[in-house]
């Protein structure tokens, strides 16, 4: 099991330990067999950190882990130009997981649009 | 050192007993004859097949029924339902549908839905969450129209036993036939009246220690079967084709070797082993019982997603659902068991034997556990179970769960 996602990608993946500050976004659903949560912090025009939770296959796992490491530290109109066709032909990934694509992007643009956690744990 | 195994519900590795009396049968340059054959060696093959006929019987508590050799169990699951059917159909019987329930494997499912074509009306019958079949479902089902009525003593994928005499009775008593595919029992089970309350009864070699290629069909002498494969009128006509005298004899050693109790004890020890490991992971659902077979534990991890799941573990010898047919969706069995599709995907079945060790337990058991953490780790619906949310709620599950 050994080496199935990049170190720099996992960084990218699970939720924030303290999600203070974060943006937090979620689309897809359990019953539609992918789930995504986004969480992202912002610092004027730039994403500081950027990660996601995932439900879904390994494919889209290791989506959403590159596409954090890909935007932390860029500014906000790239993540706002993301799509979900874009990651997966980028990443040359699986019809099946090209939909779960769509559902991370969706995740990401969720959160961009959500409001600042307040405070608490998550 | 080779990989765990635990997958014996799927096929069990060839007891050294009985490859041995299979090389016998099997020297190079040496001829088998054919036990048609009528020369002295053809009538020693002859003998051959006789004995293990008997031993396979004897071993079952069958001594009083019939065997017809298949190539396995879903030949012999075919052999029963169909030559059934189509022998009631010839008599002009006004018996015509057949019950099983849901849970049933595929070979006795798609055999029931192919007797369509005698006239025959296949009906599921529901089962509990925990597999077995709801008593209210066979007696609204049963009644004079009831051709037969096929049940697996020991679920494939969930080792789940089913409370056939109590069945049997209600069968019997509405005057219809039980077939009982004890392709998992055999050898395993000891108690006679699970088999002999059959009238047509399946088991395979290969599922215990034995061949692959060879299975057998178990009918009571009254029973009417018609033939489903037709040639040179071999095993009185019910199943033509030249016998394979090394599987033959082989399969008849592998069942002159079930498992003794104390061997079951310790298979049971290695279960509750297994289970407490996975138990240890928290949000572990329960799909087999507490007394089912000792050699199947299947349960699904809440908040893990299952073809990530199986990603992992790809090279983990575990079954996920019936191997038969792998390569469907989420398991038919967990769904008939109310199991939502994502946590019937997120189920691994464990199925051990009898060269099994703890220590091999202990190996499977730490390499699943490491792949069901890293996915929960950056699982979003783990964290809402963690944070306090009910499998239930989360899965949208009505019936109550069975953790592990």
């Amino acid at each position: 099991m050994q080496g199935w996602l990049d170190d720099q990608y996992q960084a990218h993946l699970g939720a924030p330990i303290v999600p203070a500050g974060y943006r937090h976004g979620r689309a897809g659903r359990l019953e539609d067999d992918c789930r995504v949560d986004c969480w992202v912090r912002l610092d004027n025009e730039c994403l500081k950190a950027v990660c996601f939770e995932v439900f879904g296959s390994l494919e889209a796992v290791r989506m959403a882990g590159w596409l954090g490491h890909q935007l932390t530290g860029a500014p906000i109109a790239r993540a706002e130009a993301v799509t979900g066709r874009w990651l997966a032909e980028s990443l040359a990934v699986s019809a099946v997981a090209k939909t779960q694509a769509l559902v991370i992007e969706d995740a990401l643009r969720s959160a961009l649009a959500a409001e600042e956690v307040k405070g608490g744990g998550c | 050192m080779s990989a765990p195994y635990f997958d014996y519900a799927a096929t069990t590795p060839l007891d050294p007993r009985v490859a041995e009396v299979m090389a016998d049968y099997q020297r190079p340059g040496e001829p088998v004859a054919n036990p048609s054959s009528i020369h002295p060696a053809g009538l020693e093959a002859h003998r051959c097949v006789e004995e293990a006929d008997a031993a396979v019987r004897h071993a079952l508590g069958l001594d009083s029924h019939r065997l017809v050799w298949t190539s396995g169990a879903t030949e012999a699951d075919n052999l029963a339902i169909l030559g059934t059917a189509s022998a009631l159909r010839a008599r002009g019987s006004a018996r015509h549908r057949l019950l099983l329930p849901a849970t049933e494997h595929s070979a006795v499912l798609a055999a029931a839905k192919a007797a369509e074509q005698y006239g025959m009306k296949a009906q599921t019958l529901a089962v509990r969450a925990d597999g077995r079949v709801c008593p209210d479902s066979l007696d609204a089902a049963l009644d004079e129209t009831v051709a037969l009525v096929s049940i697996a003593l020991v679920n494939n994928e969930t080792g789940v036993i089913q409370d056939v005499g109590s069945i049997a009775e209600k069968v019997h008593a509405a005057g219809a036939l039980l077939h009982v595919d004890a392709a998992q029992a055999a050898g395993r089970l000891h108690d006679p009246a699970l088999f002999s309350s059959a009238d047509l009864l399946v088991v395979s070699a290969h599922k215990f220690y034995g061949p692959k290629g060879i299975g057998a069909l178990c009918y009571r002498p009254a029973v009417r079967l018609d033939a489903m494969i037709h040639g040179g009128g071999q095993q009185q006509g019910l199943r033509s084709g030249t016998l394979p005298v090394p599987l033959i004899a082989g399969m008849a050693e592998a069942f002159r070797h079930p498992d003794s109790p104390s061997e079951g004890e310790r298979q049971r020890a290695l279960w509750q082993q297994l289970r407490r490991r996975m138990a240890a992971l928290e949000g572990v659902v329960l799909n087999s019982r507490e007394d089912g077979s000792p050699h199947i534990l299947n349960v699904a991890f809440a908040g893990v997603h299952g073809e990530a799941l199986r990603g992992l573990l790809a090279n983990c010898m575990v079954g996920f659902g019936s191997a038969c047919s792998s390569r469907e969706g989420p398991s038919h069995v967990l769904r008939a068991m109310g199991r939502p599709d994502a946590l019937a995907h997120a189920s691994v079945r464990f199925s051990l034997g009898r060269f099994t060790t703890a220590e091999a337990v202990e190996e499977i058991a730490e390499t699943v556990a490491e792949a069901v953490q890293a996915l929960r780790a950056v699982s979003p619906v783990w964290r809402e179970l963690q944070a306090g949310a009910s499998i239930e709620s989360v899965y949208s599950v009505t019936t109550p769960l069975n953790l592990a």
